[in-house]
C-alpha cells in the first residue's frame, strides 16, 4: 500500500494521500538556509502548494525560492500547522534582508501579503518556533494573482470542536464570501436536516449550532481582521438514505426550514452577514424539485440571499440564440436562470473548474441578456486543482477572459475555492 | 372656541409628526450591502447606454434595499462587538511573541479534547453496492471523479469507506476513508493498492469492526476499522 500522511491537527484533520496529481510538491531537504533553497522543487512558480515538515528539533528552517518581477505582489499562506506546534513565516530578498513576517502563536496559521518593487529572487522561510511532528504543513504561494477566500465542505457536523477549529484556523484574512456546504437534504423521523460530506446526519438545530461554533472560532483568531460573509449551504443531490420524498411539497418545506434556521443565526464580530446557498448540479436532481427547494427558501421569512454555486452541465457551445435550450437531465436555460438569478433572492457564484465550465456560464449569461433578463455573477468558485481541474488562478482567468471575449466582462469580486481535502489543500 | 383652535393645532401637529416620522423612518440611512452596490452599478450601466433595465434587476434592487436595512443593524452591532473585543484584547496578557493570550474567547464554547466522536453514531450502518451512493461523497463533480472509479460504500458507526480502483490503472485498487475520532479529529485517507484490482465491499462483521471486501479475481480481504488497516487475506473470526 502506498500512503503518506499529509496533515494532522488534534483536534482537526488527518489527511493521507498516495497521489498529488501534480497538485503539490514536497520540500526537499536539506533546505535549511537561503543558499540551500536553490534546488528543485524548492523553487516556487507563481501559484504553488508545497508541503513540508519538521520532524525533530534539529530541523528548524525550510527555505523556498521564488522569482518575482517588479510591481508585482506576493501572497503566502502557511496552514496545516500540526497541533502542538508553532511555525512562523518570513519573506527575505536576495540579500537576506527581511521584507515581511507573520509570527502568530501556536497553530493558527500564518500569512503574508506584500508588494514587490524590485525584480529578483525572493526567499520564503518557514521557521519551526516550537514543537515538531511527522505531519506536514502546507505552504501556498501566489505571485501577482487575484486572492481567493477559502470555503469548506462540512464533514464533521456533529463535532463542536471540529467546527470551531475550522473557523479559527481559516487560513487567511481575506474578506468576501465563505461557503459552508453541509451536504444533502434529508428527512429523518419527520425532521428535516442534512447529511454532511462525512456521512453524518444532523437536524437544523444542530446545523445552527455548528455554524455558531464556526463563527466563534473565526472571531477567536486574533489575526482575523477581514469581514466575511457566510453562506450556509446544501446541495441538491439526494443521499443514499433518508432522502426527501420526490415531491415539490417536501422540497419546498425543506427549503423553508433551512431558511428559518439561517434566519435564527446571529451574525457576530467579523462574520457580519449570513445567507443561504445551494450547490445545484444539473445531473443530481430535476429542475422541478430543485426549484421547489429554492422557492421554499426564498418565500419563507426574512430577506436573505440564496447563492447558487453549482454547475451547468451539458453544452459548451454557444446556445444563446436558442429559445430555451436544454442541458443534462432535462434542465433548460430558463431553469438555470431561475435558480441563479430569476428568482429575486437568487444570486450566482458559478463553479468554474475548467474552460468548459467558463463557456457554459458565459453562454448562460449571454442567453439571459439576449432574452431581456439579467444574469450577473457575484464572483466564482474554484476547486483549486482538485482531481486535476483548474487551480484558482486558472479558473479566474478562464472565466474572466471568456466573459471579456464575449463582451460581458465583470469584476468577479468574490472569489472563493472549495475542495475535498484529498489531495492536500492549502 | 380657543380650545377648539388648540385642539385643531394639536391634531395638525400630531398628523405632521406622525407622517414625518414614517417618512423619516423609511428614509433612515442604511449601509448598502455589497449586492446592492453591485446591482446599482449594473443598473447604471444600462441607463448610460440608454437601455431598459431588466425587470428582474429592478426587483433585486428593491430586495437588496430591504436586505440592507435589516443587515445594517447587524453590521453596526458586529462593529460594536469588535471594538469592545479589541479593547479587551489590548488588556489581555501577551505571550512571548507579543500575541494576546485569549482569556476571554468570543463565545462560551471552549474546545474539549475529550469530546465524543459524534453524539450520534451513524444509524445507516451497512454496505451500499451502488456507484451513485459512492458518488454522493464527492460533491465537486456532478457525474464522477476523473481519477478514480468508486463503486461501493461501507458505513460503520464512526467511519465511512468508499472503494473502487484507479481509472488509468484498473489494477490499482483504492479505498477512501473518512473517520471521526474523539476530540473532533477527522481522519481522511485515500489509499491506493497496486496490483490488487478493483476493491468491492461485501459485508460487515465483528460488530461492524471488520469490512469484508473482494478484490482482483474474486479474492477476499478485509479492512480492520480499529487498526485502520486493509488486509488482503480472508477474514477468520477470532
Amino acid at each position: 500500500m502506498l500512503s503518506i500522511s499529509l496533515y494532522a491537527k488534534v483536534p482537526g484533520s488527518v489527511v493521507n494521500a498516495t497521489t498529488n496529481g501534480d497538485y503539490y510538491d514536497e520540500e526537499k531537504e536539506n533546505n535549511d538556509s537561503i543558499s540551500a533553497a536553490n534546488s528543485t522543487p524548492n523553487i516556487i512558480t507563481s501559484e504553488r502548494v508545497m508541503i513540508g515538515r519538521f520532524t525533530s528539533t534539529s530541523d528548524n528552517y525550510d527555505y523556498y525560492k521564488v522569482y518575482i518581477s517588479s510591481n508585482n505582489s506576493i501572497y503566502i499562506q502557511l496552514s496545516g500547522i500540526p497541533g502542538g506546534c508553532d511555525y512562523d513565516l518570513y519573506l527575505y530578498d536576495q540579500n537576506g534582508s527581511l521584507i515581511s513576517s507573520s509570527l502568530n502563536s501556536a497553530d493558527v496559521g500564518e500569512w503574508i501579503e506584500t508588494s514587490i518593487n524590485t525584480s529578483g529572487y525572493y526567499y520564503i522561510c518557514v521557521k519551526r518556533y516550537s514543537g515538531y511532528s511527522n505531519f506536514y504543513y502546507r505552504l501556498y504561494t501566489e505571485v501577482n494573482g487575484v486572492k481567493f477566500n477559502q470555503s469548506f465542505y462540512i464533514k464533521n457536523v456533529n463535532s463542536d470542536n471540529w467546527m470551531y477549529w475550522l473557523g479559527r484556523d481559516h487560513t487567511n484574512s481575506v474578506s468576501g464570501l465563505v461557503f459552508l456546504s453541509f451536504g444533502a437534504a434529508v428527512k429523518i423521523n419527520n425532521d428535516y436536516g442534512i447529511r454532511d460530506l462525512g456521512g453524518n446526519y444532523a437536524n437544523m438545530s444542530r446545523v445552527k449550532t455548528a455554524v455558531e461554533k464556526f463563527i466563534q472560532g473565526y472571531n477567536d483568531n486574533p489575526k482575523h481582521t477581514a469581514d466575511i460573509r457566510l453562506i450556509v449551504a446544501i446541495n441538491n443531490r439526494p443521499p443514499q438514505n433518508y432522502k426527501l420524498p420526490d415531491n415539490n411539497d417536501e422540497y419546498f418545506k425543506h427549503g423553508a426550514y433551512f431558511k428559518n434556521m439561517i434566519n435564527s443565526i446571529s451574525p457576530s464580530g467579523h462574520v457580519k452577514e449570513i445567507n443561504g446557498g445551494i450547490d445545484a448540479e444539473l445531473d443530481w436532481n430535476t429542475p422541478t424539485l430543485t426549484k421547489a427547494w429554492v422557492d421554499g427558501f426564498s418565500k419563507t421569512g426574512n430577506f436573505k440571499w440564496l447563492y447558487n454555486f453549482g454547475d451547468h452541465a451539458g453544452r459548451t457551445d454557444d446556445f444563446s440564440g436558442e429559445t430555451d435550450p436544454s442541458f443534462n437531465n432535462n434542465w433548460r436555460a430558463s431553469d438555470v436562470y431561475y435558480i441563479s438569478y430569476g428568482n429575486t433572492a437568487s444570486l450566482c457564484t458559478p463553479e468554474i473548474y475548467s474552460q468548459g465550465c467558463a463557456q457554459e456560464w458565459v453562454y448562460q449569461k449571454k442567453w439571459s441578456l439576449l432574452h431581456g433578463y439579467g444574469q450577473y455573477y457575484e464572483g466564482l468558485l474554484s476547486t483549486n486543482g482538485f482531481d486535476g481541474y483548474y487551480r484558482n488562478q486558472e479558473s479566474y482567468s478562464a472565466f474572466y477572459n471568456f466573459l471579456q471575449q464575449q463582451g460581458y466582462g465583470e469584476a468577479l469580486e468574490n472569489r472563493t475555492w472549495i475542495a475535498l481535502t484529498w489531495p492536500a489543500q492549502p | 372656541m380657543k380650545h377648539k383652535q388648540y385642539l385643531l393645532l394639536f391634531v395638525i401637529f400630531m398628523v405632521v409628526f406622525l407622517i414625518s416620522s414614517v417618512v423619516l423612518g423609511k428614509n433612515e440611512p442604511f449601509r448598502k450591502c455589497n449586492e446592492l452596490i453591485h446591482l446599482e452599478k449594473i443598473r447604471e450601466a444600462y441607463e448610460k447606454k440608454g437601455q431598459k433595465v431588466p425587470e428582474d434587476i429592478l426587483k433585486k434592487i428593491e430586495f437588496a434595499i430591504e436586505y440592507s436595512k435589516i443587515s445594517t443593524k447587524d453590521v453596526e452591532r458586529c462593529e460594536q462587538e469588535i471594538k469592545e473585543k479589541e479593547a479587551m484584547m489590548a488588556k489581555e496578557p501577551k505571550d512571548e511573541k507579543g500575541n494576546p493570550i485569549l482569556l476571554h474567547p468570543w463565545g462560551d464554547f471552549v474546545p474539549n479534547p475529550f469530546e465524543e466522536p459524534t453524539p450520534h453514531p451513524k444509524e445507516d450502518v451497512g454496505i451500499f453496492k451502488d456507484k451513485e451512493a459512492a458518488m454522493t461523497y464527492f460533491p465537486p463533480h456532478s457525474v464522477e471523479i476523473e481519477t478514480y472509479n468508486f463503486v461501493t460504500v461501507a458505513v460503520t458507526p464512526y467511519d465511512t469507506f468508499i472503494s473502487g480502483n484507479k481509472k488509468c490503472d484498473e489494477n490499482t485498487g483504492v479505498i477512501y476513508h473518512i473517520g471521526m475520532r474523539r476530540g473532533g479529529e477527522l481522519i481522511e485517507e485515500l489509499s491506493e493498492y497496486p496490483e490488487k484490482g478493483q476493491i468491492v465491499f461485501e459485508s460487515l462483521k465483528n460488530d461492524n469492526g471488520i469490512v469484508i471486501f473482494s478484490y482482483g479475481n474474486g479474492q477476499k480481504g478485509y479492512f480492520d476499522v480499529k487498526k485502520n488497516l486493509a488486509i488482503f487475506e480472508e477474514y477468520h473470526t477470532p
